[in-house]
């Protein structure tokens, strides 16, 4: 289906190949062996690693701590806010 | 305090399991029931800091009013998006939403028309419990006094407004919850696919 499109064009990492995908990320015309399809998607080896990459990441404790003082201060600051929302809206009505 | 603090965090993971069930059905993975209540903690963790700070900006604009709808979009997109962060981070999430805020007309459409549908669910509601006030004094002939200023009350009243939110949200989580995936299906091409997959079926009925 897609492949008809690219009948004139070539892979970008083999431009001796015939094109028969287009990497849905950077928009690359590949060949057979360049495209993966992952969840029915094209992709190209490139954009491909860089997905798994970051899926692979994981969040450091620094990450871990940092977003427990954030969190912490936000939820002291919301819950005053709450009271304080709270109590105006009382005087108002 | 603490009481504030669990009461919200349920309500959360609530929201969390119920955008997470919406995004699988659509698209179209099959879990195990158990499987749907694991939230990975990540996402988990990414959602409860964007909706503290989404709520930080509801109250903190609650009494002008005006900015209201801009916030409730924020607050639908920050539950909306949150299956999109993979890895703990501060600054993505909002990257995130911002990059969903391209068609905002349709985002505050949809906040007018949950805002429209809350404001029937609360007039039903209210009307519902006058109308059956009104049955058990008039119908069975009691009467009842202290029922009627109970019902009359601004507690009573403030009560029914958040019964109607619970009544409207999943509805407007799950409006957000697609919006999003519409979105999403247009950068990735994945629209591409499922009308491949359309066509596809229709050669083959």
């Amino acid at each position: 289906m897609v492949k008809a499109g690219f009948q004139n064009q070539y892979c970008a990492n083999h431009p001796d190949r015939a094109g028969s995908a287009l990497c849905m990320t950077c928009r690359k015309i590949v060949c057979q062996e360049c495209a993966t399809q992952w969840d029915g998607i094209n992709y190209c080896v490139a954009c491909l690693a860089l997905r798994r990459d970051a899926s692979r990441e994981s969040s450091t404790a620094l990450q871990w701590v940092l977003w427990a003082a954030v969190v912490l201060g936000l939820f002291f600051v919301a819950s005053h806010l709450i009271v304080w929302t709270g109590v105006n809206f009382a005087r108002m009505f | 305090m603490l009481g504030i603090l669990l009461a919200y965090l349920l309500a959360l993971y609530g929201r969390a399991v119920f955008i997470r069930a919406c995004n699988l059905r659509l698209r179209s993975v099959s879990l195990r029931p158990s499987a749907i209540w694991r939230v990975p903690l990540a996402q988990a963790a990414t959602y409860l800091y964007t909706s503290l700070i989404t709520l930080v900006l509801f109250y903190s604009f609650a009494l002008t009013f005006l900015a209201i709808p801009m916030v409730l979009v924020l607050i639908g997109l920050s539950a909306a998006t949150y299956p999109f962060n993979e890895r703990l981070d501060l600054i993505r999430p909002f990257k995130e939403i911002w990059q969903s805020l391209t068609q905002l007309k349709i985002l505050l459409a949809v906040s007018f028309v949950f805002s429209v549908a809350l404001l029937l669910a609360f007039v039903n509601l209210n009307a519902a419990f006058q109308f059956s006030l009104g049955l058990v004094s008039e119908v069975a002939g009691l009467d009842m006094p202290a029922w009627e200023r109970i019902f009359s009350g601004n507690h009573f009243k403030l009560l029914v407004f958040a019964g109607a939110c619970m009544a409207v949200e999943p509805f407007w989580l799950a409006a957000n919850v697609v919006y999003i995936r519409k979105l999403k299906a247009k950068h990735s091409g994945e629209d591409m696919r499922l009308w491949f997959d359309l066509i596809h079926a229709g050669r083959a009925s």
